[in-house]
């Protein structure tokens, strides 16, 4: 930095540098303006609008995550890598940051239902984790390590009967071992709060959870059984990032024994805290 | 060295042996007799490497540290002389190839800084930098003065050997983190990109403030790393200054306050005190600080290896 302060800037470099600070001056967020910017231990993850831009907050989801991926490789008896389903992955930052620390462990399947989410997200997963798969499984690539598909969580099933699936589509590999999503969940009555940096440049289905917030979060609630379903006796757990208000609405319709659990396949485990102390993070059970 | 050394000395034994079977030949016992010569040099000089090889190691010396710098008294003054020492380093750190990154830095209203944190990764980095930790003094007409006075002001820089949890171990409940997001709402509902992290240590009061990462949690890392830093210096100074009285005078790594250096402008020399010597302030200044290092690490094996042989004769 030293060195570039004293250069002077040529007219064409000037005259860039005004127009990145006028967009700046109208609100449009940092990150979409430099193109990149750092995410847990990702330097430079590519970040294009209309996808959110990473919170800080995040982080401390797949720190989550990343423990219990290490609690279950200390036991892991099966032949196969474990495998980890992120659903709304937008730039890709969660399952990439998590594959990114067990390249060799782990496999995640990552869902959105914007094309261009799907494209950055493999786009980074390229820029991350291809130099991890340059041994091993070399004829998929990284897509042994991470894939990207479009794909709602609602659509993410084998289940014909229920949904407009095309018949021809091939099945789906199921058996994830742990289910991690940061899914829109901003209740509607909050989103006229939102500045405008938030509201004006990051895409609204990103963001807004319905009513509630809780839209997706039913959608991944209902997909969870199939999702996780296998031989295996061993506890598959969701991890979410969640509005405040969430963890005692979901704390009361999935307490474990109610009928709605017990309906669900699905119980509430606990919430955790972020670094600003509001409940942010849910720990489910599929039963 | 010790097998060059052996090696020498059967030569040597050889070359004798030559010498005396050559008799009357003067040729032979010259050539011998400058042979002798050559190796009882070499043997010389092994055995002087071979000492100061022998002698007890800094056992942070090959770590690499954190290093400090603390604008002391003199204001602005104070503020702009940190920031030269600072761009003396900096040269030093590009000329011995090693990695250097800020860490944490209050800049100065007027220019330089109250005060700054590098990280800097590399061979032997501890040893050498070790040598500038203490109280630098600059006797000099600053900047901001008007009426061409010569004024005195004092930078305090402190170097951190690198440690990790087996070195110190800390209680997360000893640990006060907040962040910028503390306040209002937070989570998708906000974009802000301040990922800055402020961190107290409740038991030594030690505060650390790390900016320098966009990643919150790479932030939160490196302020754990400064505290771990500092806190295993504070333990370090404990040690040493316990290693000091017990030695008597010895040239230390510097008690924190110990004035070791004072660079005057008019008379363009620095003055490092440990040694008594002066040198010339451009070299200093263009980075050429290695005279001064080597200098110092001389005459501390120096004093070193006195006190073997003394410690060795009783």
């Amino acid at each position: 930095i030293q060195q570039l302060s004293n250069q002077c800037l040529s007219k064409d470099e000037r005259d860039a540098y005004i127009s990145l600070l006028e967009r700046r001056m109208q609100h449009e967020p940092l990150q979409y303006i430099i193109g990149k910017w750092d995410f847990h231990f990702l330097t430079g993850l590519k970040i294009k609008k209309p996808m959110l831009c990473p919170r800080p907050e995040t982080e401390e989801l797949v720190e989550l995550v990343l423990a219990e991926v290490g609690n279950l490789l200390r036991d892991w008896k099966e032949k196969r890598k474990m495998r980890i389903l992120d659903v709304g992955c937008g730039t890709g930052a969660i399952g990439i940051a998590i594959a990114n620390k067990y390249p060799a462990a782990v496999q995640v399947v990552a869902l959105d239902v914007l094309p261009e989410a799907v494209d950055l997200s493999n786009e980074n997963a390229e820029q991350f984790l291809s130099r991890y798969s340059a041994h091993g499984d070399s004829k998929l690539g990284v897509k042994s390590i991470y894939e990207a598909m479009l794909c709602s969580a609602t659509h993410f099933t084998n289940n014909t009967t229920n949904t407009s699936r095309d018949l021809s589509k091939k099945k789906y590999k199921m058996n994830f071992d742990i289910v991690v999503s940061n899914p829109p969940y901003i209740p509607l009555k909050d989103m006229i709060d939102l500045s405008s940096d938030v509201v004006e440049y990051e895409s609204y289905e990103a963001l807004c959870g319905g009513v509630d917030g809780l839209n997706v979060i039913r959608d991944i609630v209902h997909r969870l059984p199939e999702w996780t379903f296998s031989s295996s006796l061993r506890a598959k757990h969701c991890w979410m990032e969640v509005d405040e208000s969430h963890p005692r609405h979901l704390a009361r319709w999935l307490s474990p024994g109610s009928v709605e659990a017990r309906r669900c396949g699905v119980e509430y485990v606990e919430s955790y805290t972020d670094f600003c102390g509001r409940d942010r993070f849910v720990k489910l059970r599929v039963s | 060295s010790i097998r060059i050394y052996t090696q020498f000395e059967t030569e040597l034994v050889g070359a004798k042996e030559l010498f005396q079977e050559a008799g009357d030949d003067n040729e032979m016992r010259e050539m011998a007799r400058s042979e002798i010569k050559d190796i009882d040099a070499k043997l010389e000089e092994l055995e002087e490497r071979i000492k100061i090889l022998l002698l007890p190691k800094d056992p942070n010396d090959d770590r690499n540290c954190m290093l400090e710098i603390r604008a002391g008294t003199g204001g602005s003054e104070a503020n702009i002389f940190a920031g030269d020492l600072l761009d003396v380093y900096r040269k030093y750190m590009a000329d011995q190839g090693w990695q250097v990154a800020m860490i944490d830095s209050s800049p100065g209203d007027d220019g330089g800084y109250k005060n700054v944190v590098l990280e800097v990764k590399g061979d032997s980095v501890y040893s050498k930098l070790k040598w500038e930790a203490g109280v630098h003094r600059v006797q000099r007409v600053p900047a901001t003065e008007t009426q061409g006075r010569v004024h005195t002001s004092t930078a305090t820089v402190a170097i951190m050997p690198e440690c990790d949890e087996v070195d110190i171990k800390i209680d997360p409940k000893d640990i006060e983190m907040s962040t910028m997001r503390s306040g209002g709402a937070g989570g998708q509902n906000v974009n802000k990109v301040e990922t800055a992290v402020d961190l107290v240590h409740k038991p030594t009061g030690i505060r650390i403030k790390c900016t320098q990462e966009r990643s919150q949690l790479k932030n939160k890392e490196l302020a754990m790393k400064m505290l771990m830093a500092k806190l295993y210096d504070i333990e370090n100074e404990k040690r040493e200054a316990e290693e000091r009285a017990r030695r008597g005078d010895q040239i230390g790594t510097g008690g924190r306050s110990e004035k070791i250096r004072t660079y005057n402008w008019k008379d363009s020399r620095v003055s490092e005190h440990r040694l008594g010597q002066n040198y010339p302030l451009q070299s200093f200044l263009s980075g050429e600080i290695g005279q001064i290092i080597d200098g110092l690490i001389a005459k501390d094996q120096e004093m070193k290896l006195r006190q073997l042989s003394e410690e060795g004769a009783n």
